[in-house]
């Protein structure tokens, strides 16, 4: 190193020193404007224009492919021969008319047709509630007390049998309803085990709870959730006595919401181990026993941590429930599904997943969005 | 010592509660045992897992081990599943890290439209179930033309309703000869195939899985601080250097915890396999356990399976993870 500078250093040297006066550079180009500065960006240099030019021919080529027939070529108005002028147009354009004549089935499933705006209410009531859950301002003990009425006006709506309303019972249900219930419910009465567990996960008095807390999590989170299902319905009568049966619907309930409450406590581990020590330590110091500890200091400010994560469980979970078209239970998925089996309107499937995809995204997207925007407030909050 | 004395109750008090604890448990698990085997023996089912050496009768489509019903036994059959198993969600592993890649850079690129495109792509994917995204492509595939006049990409691939066609080697006569894709009649000969089912599942998963793939890496790229950039920069190499060769290789490092998770979540979203008929290990097994009654069994050895192989892909990537650490110094 030495000898490398030592025998080199006057050339290099010389070689950067300017001996006489630069002529000054051009200004960069002045750039306003919000047009100029998006094709300044588009075509920076030779390959980011090539790419440009790919991505925008690839680009209009679908959009005008997927217009052509979701638009141009398809068939809208319903009613009167509408199966036949889809059959014409098949494969050309789009089948509007499918999505009129199959929505209620897609939407509602087989609930009695004449009673679905009780499941459109109960759904409608499930999303306000959500929502209204969502504003960090509402979080307050009465919203406890809006979820249990709430929990018992849908229960109300959907089974009936009171109040002049026909009696449904749960295998007549479907659709959305179906869907947006399963992860709902999944996930609210899979949270207290949650926290329990990631409460055990955490205690070091217990060794004992605490491997049957780790054993519990790894395990349900190793294992598909189909896996699960089929636990639920094929496994979990033969536990029971002989005489004793349980509808498929709660079974799945329960599956999904033991299911979602492993999910659920790592999700609240982490919000526990977000909480400095001292936390802990000065809850001691004023005498709080462990559940006076956890109930009033760690956990309001580890599960304020966690909502973010726990919204994003209950987006995947809300995906998740999909599956359950495999042991029958007609959800949102199941009923698109049904949909198409329909000979005189077989062969729209893009239709119906277009739909029912819309429908999943409209759910998902916003919610994704809310836990965005959550967590940057949270992060500013504290 | 004041704090010994207390100690020691406590302690105690613990103790007692893990006990009791222990003993509902117990309690429960041998009522469930004692109404399983009441159940089982009305049924006429003996458990064990001797059944593992009878001979199936139900064939299983798709087997890439050679599989005859009537000949081979229901281990071997569960086999197949295994086998088939770890074919869709290894190849799932690796192209979904490809197009997660290539996608999350794209969501950080310059170029205004190519973000775009990739923050559409992820948008769109990851907000339907994957179960969407795979009924999606099975459709697709079964409205593909016949073999007779199945679409062609020059002499390398061929692709009809009876799935993909691929050149590779092919097994004639006791030799291995290389074959290019071609039509034979009503049937496709070819090296290398994919059945329409392994196709969606696979193509489902990994356009499902690259959405959130691709939010890791550009998670973890974002989390390289700016100054490795300017660095980079400042010894004069272009964007597309600096990002393969200075923020690429650090980013791995941070993005391999959620990578492993979402490799895991592959694995397992793997299972979806049932809800198209394609003979995957919980496929194999759900079939299984209708036949022959042997719930528990199946199901305790599908659940052993998937504990395996979660323990064996977080295994495998600490070693990748110990290597990135590795390579830095």
């Amino acid at each position: 190193m030495t000898g490398f500078t030592a025998s080199s250093s006057a050339p290099i040297a010389a070689h950067f020193v300017r001996v006489a006066v630069e002529a000054a550079r051009p200004p960069p180009a002045i750039r306003t404007g919000r047009l100029e500065r998006l094709s300044s960006a588009l075509f920076a240099s030779a390959p980011s224009a090539m790419l440009t030019l790919a991505f925008a021919l690839v680009v209009g080529w679908a959009s005008w492919h997927f217009a052509r027939w979701a638009l141009l070529d398809a068939v809208f108005a319903a009613g009167g021969d509408a199966s036949v002028r889809c059959r014409a147009a098949e494969g050309v354009g789009a089948c509007w008319p499918m999505l009129a004549e199959k929505w209620r089935l897609i939407v509602f499933g087989l609930y009695p047709y004449d009673a679905q705006w009780r499941p459109a209410l109960a759904c409608l009531l499930m999303v306000v509630i959500l929502a209204v859950s969502a504003i960090p301002r509402f979080w307050r003990r009465w919203l406890a007390v809006v979820w249990l009425v709430g929990a018992g006006a849908v229960a109300v709506l959907l089974w009936g049998g009171i109040a002049g309303l026909a009696f449904v019972p749960s295998d007549a249900w479907g659709g959305l309803p179906v869907t947006v219930l399963l992860a709902t419910i999944g996930l609210v009465s899979g949270f207290p085990l949650g926290v329990l567990l990631a409460l055990a996960r955490r205690s070091h008095a217990y060794p004992g709870i605490r491997a049957f807390a780790v054993a519990y999590i790894e395990l349900v989170r190793a294992v598909p959730l189909v896996v699960v299902l089929y636990m639920a319905s094929v496994m979990f009568p033969l536990l029971l006595p002989q005489d004793v049966t349980v509808a498929k619907l709660l079974r799945v309930q329960v599956a999904i919401a033991l299911f979602a409450a492993a999910y659920l406590a790592e999700v609240i581990r982490g919000g526990l181990e977000a909480i400095p020590k001292g936390q802990g330590e000065a809850a001691d110091a004023i005498g709080l026993g462990y559940w006076k500890k956890m109930a009033f200091v760690i956990l309001p400010q580890a599960l304020r941590i966690a909502i973010p994560g726990i919204v994003n469980t209950f987006i995947s979970f809300f995906k998740a429930t999909s599956i359950v078209v495999v042991v029958g239970i007609f959800d949102l998925l199941t009923a698109a599904k049904r949909a198409l089996a329909d000979p005189e309107w077989q062969g729209y499937g893009f239709e119906v997943y277009l739909f029912v995809g819309a429908l999943y995204f409209a759910f998902c997207f916003s919610m994704s969005r809310y836990s965005h925007w959550l967590e940057g407030r949270l992060a500013r909050d504290r | 010592m004041p704090g010994s004395r207390r100690r020691r109750p406590e302690v105690l008090r613990h103790w007692l509660w893990q006990a009791v604890a222990f003993a509902v448990a117990a309690a429960l698990i041998v009522l469930a045992f004692r109404a399983t085997s009441a159940n089982l023996s009305a049924r006429g089912v003996a458990s064990g897992f001797a059944f593992l050496e009878q001979v199936a009768r139900v064939p299983v489509s798709n087997a890439s081990i050679p599989f005859d019903p009537g000949v081979d036994s229901y281990g071997r059959a569960l086999l197949v599943g295994i086998v088939n198993t770890i074919k869709v969600a290894a190849a799932a592993i690796v192209l979904a890290t490809l197009l997660g890649v290539l996608v999350g850079a794209g969501k950080l690129a310059l170029n205004p439209l190519v973000r775009a495109v990739c923050g559409l792509y992820v948008d769109v994917m990851r907000n339907v179930p994957v179960l969407l995204h795979i009924f999606v492509w099975y459709m697709v595939l079964l409205a593909l033309p016949g073999p007779a006049d199945a679409l062609q990409l020059g002499d390398w691939l061929l692709l009809s309703n009876r799935g993909l066609f691929l050149p590779g080697w092919l097994l004639e006569d006791g030799h291995l000869v290389f074959a290019l894709p071609h039509v034979d009649g009503l049937e496709i000969v070819a090296g290398t195939s994919m059945s329409p089912e392994y196709a969606a599942l696979l193509v489902g998963i990994t356009t499902y899985a690259a959405a959130f793939v691709a939010e890791i890496v550009r998670g973890a790229i974002l989390a390289i601080p700016k100054g490795q950039w300017e660095a980079g920069y400042a010894v004069g190499l272009r964007r597309s250097v600096v990002f393969r060769k200075i923020a690429f290789p650090q980013a791995v490092r941070s993005a391999l915890p959620p990578l492993t998770s979402e490799y895991l979540g592959i694995v397992k979203n793997s299972s979806l396999a049932v809800a198209i008929g394609y003979q995957d290990l919980v496929a194999v097994g759900n079939s299984m356990l209708f036949e022959t009654g042997q719930a528990i069994e199946v199901m305790a050895i599908i659940v052993a399976f998937y504990i395996a192989v979660s323990l064996l892909v977080s295994f495998a990537m600490e070693l990748v993870g110990r290597r990135a650490a590795l390579a830095q110094r």
